[in-house]
């Protein structure tokens, strides 16, 4: 599921339960917004997939690759593993 | 009618609360399972994730290599066309449009698990013409760019460190053991 709250210059996505395939379509939707910063909770997403990559390197792009416009917050458990492996902690400010 | 993946998880869920899943693992000889649909890879990765001793991270696996069959298998959307489709917001459709049209529409995905307690052998074939499986096996995941790609070098490095195919590459190996 996923929750916005576009609040003046940062935009939070905030996601739970599975952050995968099912939803890219949704995902990218909000990527149309222009915020200065960009916060994407996962403190309530329990699984993540490849898509998920996916996804957050579109957000990536859309920052063109500032690393300091985009936070993932609350990551723990399967998806901080699956991060961690695919070095996202070097490319997102993650915590 | 329920579907047989709706019914094969409630007949393991009440063996598995008389004798707990390792005694089922030890009766189990064999499972065939097919799938078509995203839905479907769903239901068949819950199945025998259930089975597997790290059941999330075999999910994880499953799914992936599942949605590979039938995306870039069955319905031969390659990586580039994904990419492309994802970008343009055209992925979905694209999916939907193929898998109800012929040639596409009649391909399944064949699933085979063959247990010899405490080893699980996964057979995952699609009926598309293979792929360059090796070049994928050995990338990293942040090798890749875009937003699609990094499903097999994620399934090798976090959940079937052994994943191998069978060449022309449209039929995929895991091999997993049960600790003792």
């Amino acid at each position: 599921m996923i929750q916005v709250t576009d609040n003046q210059d940062t935009v939070t996505i905030q996601l739970s339960g599975r952050f995968d395939f099912r939803l890219v379509k949704d995902f990218q939707e909000l990527l149309a917004k222009e915020p200065k910063t960009w916060v994407v909770d996962l403190s309530g997403v329990d699984y993540v997939d490849s898509s998920a990559l996916g996804m957050l390197l579109l957000l990536r792009d859309r920052v063109r690759g500032d690393a300091q416009r985009i936070h993932l917050r609350g990551v723990h458990g399967q998806p901080r593993a699956v991060l961690t492996m695919a070095k996202f902690d070097r490319m997102f400010k993650m915590d | 009618m329920t579907s047989l993946s709706q019914r094969i998880p409630l007949a393991f869920a009440e063996q598995r609360r008389r004798t707990g899943t390792l005694d089922v693992m030890r009766m189990l000889r064999h499972l065939e399972l097919e799938c078509r649909t995203r839905d479907e890879v769903e239901g068949v990765a819950d199945v025998i994730a259930g089975l597997l001793p790290e059941p999330l991270l075999g999910r994880l696996g499953l799914v992936e290599l599942l949605l590979n069959a039938i995306e870039h298998g069955n319905l031969e959307i390659g990586r580039a066309l994904k990419g492309r489709l994802i970008r343009e917001h055209r992925f979905e459709e694209e999916l939907a449009a193929r898998l109800e049209r012929e040639p596409y529409r009649s391909r399944r995905v064949h699933v085979r698990v063959d247990i010899a307690f405490p080893q699980v052998e996964i057979e995952i074939r699609d009926e598309g013409v293979g792929f360059a499986w090796r070049s994928e096996l050995a990338s990293e995941v942040e090798a890749h760019d875009g937003p699609n790609g990094r499903g097999i070098a994620l399934v090798s490095r976090t959940c079937f460190a052994n994943l191998q195919y069978r060449d022309p590459g449209n039929i995929a190996l895991v091999t997993l053991v049960w600790p003792r």
